[in-house]
């Protein structure tokens, strides 16, 4: 095989690749699409993205957020949905602390008051923590990923640094 | 979710254990499926993104789904000259994830495995989001079967020199 019919082998390889990508890329942006149409009907409790658009006293939601402020009998927990921030009031017995991240599942009151059913509380240190632990492994991974794989970049693909 | 360490110790625990009959779980597909237990995961750039003003984090939630996490993966081997090993080796990490995220306590909105063919719920609300006994458990797990991994390697020869 000459060089020049090699080079052309690698030219359709490299553009089948290409094509595969962009079919890949837009199943893929279809399915978001469609997704964002449709998640609401499917949700099992209306959330903060829901209650904007239709707000239904009474009703069970599900919201979460940042605890900024501790109330008389609950707190304050703030989210933040597309720039808009909602303070929810929230009335329940269990304790939180400034900063925690709470989910929270409760009834629907009248000028975003929610009286609370049942609370996931994730402490501002722990959530913090966890962030902390997911980056260290994230760079541990880069490492060892590098140990084994390194990057072609006249083809622009990954090949092994050697068999194992 | 379970941080970022658990998913990978996992996914590092499952390839050795069975790489100790199949020799196609060596090293470097093994890393290949860590890579595949964050995929999920690549969704949460959408944060980043709504952080700098955009409202896209809504659009990005199939891919912490099967199905956008298994497209993702298919973008991701294109990048690699063995596409179908490393396609293969990113999925066994994709389902690790899922396999731990299933684990969690939620209050209601499980994960949607069959989208798009059925937006049914599922979440076996067993373990805390933000528990780090899991992480320390799940590396101490890692650490025990790397060193009798690296025991049967040196037994069988692998680490002498030649």
């Amino acid at each position: 095989m000459s060089n020049s019919q090699i080079r052309g082998v690698f030219n359709k390889i490299s553009g089948n690749r290409v094509g595969l990508l962009i079919i890949l890329i837009l199943i893929l942006t279809g399915l978001c699409l469609y997704y964002n149409d449709h998640y609401v009907k499917h949700q099992n409790y209306p959330t903060t993205s829901d209650i904007l658009s239709n707000y239904q006293v009474g009703e069970t939601i599900l919201v979460g957020g940042t605890v900024t402020q501790i109330t008389p009998g609950g707190f304050l927990l703030s989210e933040t949905y597309h720039q808009n921030t909602i303070k929810y009031r929230v009335y329940s017995p269990d304790k939180v602390s400034l900063g925690d991240k709470v989910s929270l599942l409760g009834t629907l009151e009248p000028n975003y008051q929610v009286i609370s059913q049942r609370m996931l509380v994730e402490n501002s240190w722990s959530y913090r923590f966890v962030l902390i632990r997911s980056f260290i492994a994230f760079i541990v991974l880069f490492f060892i990923f590098n140990h084994y794989w390194k990057f072609d970049r006249e083809n622009w693909i990954f090949i092994r640094r050697k068999q194992d | 979710m379970p941080d970022w360490i658990t998913h990978i110790a996992v996914a590092y625990t499952v390839c050795t254990i069975i790489g100790f009959k199949f020799k196609q779980f060596n090293n470097s597909n093994t890393v290949i499926a860590m890579i595949g237990a964050l995929v999920p995961d690549i969704f949460k750039i959408g944060i980043i993104i709504e952080f700098l003003g955009s409202s896209i984090y809504d659009y990005l939630t199939p891919l912490h789904l099967p199905v956008g996490s298994l497209i993702m993966g298919g973008i991701i081997s294109l990048f690699f000259q063995e596409k179908k090993t490393v396609f293969l080796f990113l999925v066994i990490g994709i389902i690790t994830h899922y396999a731990l995220d299933l684990l969690l306590i939620s209050l209601g909105n499980g994960i949607t495995l069959f989208f798009p063919f059925y937006w049914g719920q599922y979440q076996l609300e067993l373990v805390p989001n933000d528990d780090y006994k899991i992480s320390i458990l799940a590396v101490a797990v890692a650490v025990v079967v790397y060193l009798i991994s690296y025991k049967l390697n040196r037994a069988e020869g692998y680490y002498d020199e030649p």
